[in-house]
Parts: structure tokens; sequence; C-alpha cells
């Protein structure tokens, strides 16, 4: 990283408040590297596309991906890629770019995004995915860290280093899923196939950066788009039935208190219907993807609070049947209503049950069960309407 | 970047009426929607609890 001197006075530079001002190079160029913040500006605004439309596809994908453990992971990964996108959307504001989504930006991304979808098998998206486009993320973070200066950029610096390391301990955790699900030659084969065919039509709409000379055409998957999944999906260590199960008397402990933490298990459920809707509410402002990434997250964490509770009780989630029906039926209504359900209705509802086991859980003494409900109730006064009037009653 | 804190049903259910061209009011999507929980729903809580309102 070179020193540069800046062609004006640090006092200048203050007193503009529209940075395209001090981009206009043709009236006063700087010394050393003309057009180099309107150079940046393009990359981020690629870049945060780039996290913003991985993320929904992420979630396009989401229901359809068998591995338990990925499904969680998956979760997690949309959630931080709409953080990062959010930091440099930050970044953007402070370099006076208000509205990062211009049409060429997203007219670039979103065909690219179109077609990643089109992948066949779960494992197949996710070798894209990670190790196409998450990759070409991870590159572009550590060639901007290079190249930009090390004294002018700093904000964007910080941001970049930490997108930089959050991108590849991803592409790492995406080759440890890979050589745990890809274990034939065949899927061998689909996976490398698949990655390279990513990068090509990365390359093809000009790069994540979005700098690089666009072709006219992408090249063509040579398959349908699956999505959106009606059904989710489960891997094979689960036993799955269609009707969830009778809620047990309150005062049978044991069966109560395991009936509970299965049925947030089968949270899972919300984060697919969740992710689902992240992909299809294409056009909608940036801000409710960030809203909903977290939310879906929220219900991941949900699920597996569940898990975890569930094993202390003595018991594995494998023993006992999910259902899925749940998100299959929303699956045929429309994003609005499937997150007007959940958010409306079922999340609402379920305050009610939530504060009655709570105060349950205290009187009986199972405090980690009490605590857990807690933590559950906290993210729930979130998600809803009248949560934070009904969520203050709980002592 | 702030986090939000808002109901986030009330948010964008009307955002996404808006965005769908959605002609039902957001009172009656919002029936539509318990309508459909109590019909369909597989968890017997959920039914139980939506019914009631
Ligand atoms: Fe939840
Ligand atoms: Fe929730």
């Amino acid at each position: 990283m070179g020193e540069r001197i800046p062609g004006r006075s640090v006092e200048s530079v203050i007193e503009q408040t529209d940075l395209s001002l001090l981009l206009d190079t043709s009236t006063e160029p700087m010394n050393a590297t003309p057009n180099d913040s309107k150079k940046r500006i393009e990359q981020l605004k690629h870049l945060q596309a780039w996290e913003t439309q991985t993320a929904r596809l992420l979630g396009g994908w989401q229901p359809a991906v068998r591995l338990w453990e990925a499904k969680h992971a998956i979760g997690l990964h949309l959630w931080r890629d709409l953080q990062t996108a959010g930091e440099l959307r930050t970044r953007l504001w402070e370099l006076r770019v208000s509205r990062p989504d211009g049409s060429a930006v997203v007219e670039s991304v979103l065909p690219a995004i179109k077609i990643l979808a089109c992948a066949q098998q779960d494992f197949e998206f996710i070798a894209g995915l990670y190790l196409g486009a998450k990759k070409a993320l991870a590159e572009a973070y550590r060639a901007y860290l290079e190249e930009t200066h090390a004294t002018w950029d700093v904000p964007s610096i910080d941001i970049l280093r930490r997108a930089a390391v959050i991108k590849e301990t991803k592409i790492e955790w995406a080759e440890a899923y890979l050589a745990q699900v890809a274990t034939s030659d065949e899927r061998r084969h689909i996976v490398e196939r698949w990655a390279n065919y990513a990068v090509e039509v990365i390359t093809a709409a000009g790069g994540v950066c979005g700098e690089d000379e666009r072709s006219a055409e992408l090249p063509p998957p040579g398959y349908g788009c699956l999505l959106p999944f009606g059904e989710c999906k489960r891997d094979d260590r689960f036993k799955v039935q269609l009707q969830g199960y009778d809620r047990p008397p309150i005062d049978d402990d044991e069966a109560h208190t395991l009936w509970q933490f299965v049925s947030y298990t089968i949270e899972m459920q919300a984060a697919e219907t969740l992710a689902s809707v992240l992909w299809e509410g294409e056009g909608m402002d940036w801000e409710f993807y960030y809203d909903v990434a977290r939310h879906c997250y929220d219900e991941c964490r949900h699920s597996k609070m569940g898990e975890e509770r569930v094993r202390e009780l003595g018991h594995e989630i494998f023993e006992i049947p999910q259902f899925t029906g749940n998100y299959a039926w929303r699956q045929l209504y429309d994003p609005m209503r499937r997150y007007g359900m959940l958010t409306y209705i079922i999340e609402q509802d379920s305050f009610a049950l939530k504060h009655e086991t709570y105060k349950n859980y205290v009187k009986i003494g199972d405090t980690t069960s009490a605590e857990a409900i807690m933590y559950d109730i906290i993210d729930e006064t979130m998600h809803v309407r009248l949560g934070a009037e009904m969520g203050a009653g709980i002592d | 970047m702030k986090p939000c804190t808002s109901a986030w049903g009330q948010k964008w259910v009307p955002e996404l009426i808006k965005h769908q061209d959605e002609p039902m009011s957001l009172e009656e999507v919002i029936e539509d929607c318990r309508k459909a929980v109590i019909e369909n729903s597989l968890a017997l809580a959920q039914r139980a609890y939506a019914d009631k309102h």
C-alpha cells in the first residue's frame, strides 16, 4: 500500500458536503490517483448488492438443504451477509451515497443470482454460492484492502477486514460440508462443474466489484430453476410425520417440558418460511431483507435451543418425529400472507403459552427451562405487533 | 448500523401489501391469515390459540 499525497487540503474536503463535487477530477485532479474514491464507491455499491442478493438466494435454498447442521449454518450465514451489507451501506452513506441500489447495480447482480439459483441439488448450490460467489467476494475484499489508501480509507478498511475474515470462515465451512456430503465421484464432479460455472457467470456479469467488462449474455445454466420450494427437506436421520403433537397437561412436568422443547426444534419451519420470504420478496427495500434475515436466524436459534434442551432432557431430536407440513401449506399462500401469519398470528398468539409456561418453570424450580423461554420471549418481542407490551408483563 | 427493534409484522406487512398490489386492507389480510392458520396448521396449540381470538 503506497503512501499518496492528496491533491487538496483536509479543510477543503471537510467543507464539501457533496462528494460528487470532489470526484470531478476534470476541474481539480488529485495528485496520485484520480477517481480513486469514485472507483471505491462503485466497488462498495456492487459488493453490498452481492452480499444482499446472495443472502436472499441462501434464503431461497435454505428449506431444501437436507443436512440439519447445514440448514442451521445457512440461517446464520444469510444474517452475517446482511450485516456485512449493512456495514458497507453505512460506509457508503458516509461517502455521500444514500441510495446504493441504483438500477445499474441491481441489473448487473440479479441476473447472475437468478442463474446461480438454478442448481438442482443442495450441495451443488452450496458449491456454486460459496466456492464461486463467496470466494469472489473474499478475494475482492482482500484486493480492495491491498489497493486502497491506508490513511484516507481507514473506515472502509475496518469493515472490509472483518468482511474478508467472515467470508473466508464461511468458505472453510462450505469446504468441510462438501467433503462430508459430496462423497461419490459423481457428486464431486457435480460440485466442481457447478463451482466453475458459477465463476464463469460472475465473471460474465462483470465481477463482484462490477468493474470488469460485462458479457452481452450470461452463460445459460442448462437447468430450470426449482425455486421456490414447496416442501422443506430433512436429512435421513429424521423421522417425519404429518401431524403435530397434542399438548400434555402442564402439571405433567416431564411430558410437558419435553413437548415444549420439541416444539422449539420444529420452529425450523418458521425459519424456512422466512427464508422463502427473503427470496420471494424481490424488489423490497433493503431494510426488509435485513429484518427478515435476522428473524430467520432467530428462529434457527430457537430451534437449536430446543434441540439442546431436548438433549439435556435425555433425548435426541432424531428419536422424535418432526413434522414439516406447516412449511408446506404456508407455501400455498403468497409471501405477504406467509409473513403476516407468522408475525401477526402465530408468534403473537404464542406469547400466552410462553408466559404461562415460564411461570410454571419458575414455580417448579426448572430455572434452565425458564431462562431459555425468557431469551425466546426477548427475541419474540421484536417479531410481533404487541410483543413489547405483552413481554413486559413477564416477571 | 442501528439495530432494528421495531415490531416487524407491523412494519412490513403493510409494505408487502403495497408491494404485491393486494386489494384487501390490512385488517382483512390479518383475518385471512388467522383463518388460514385455523384451517391448516398442523400444530394443535397454534390452531387452538388462533381460534380463541
Ligand atoms: Fe421462535
Ligand atoms: Fe419468532
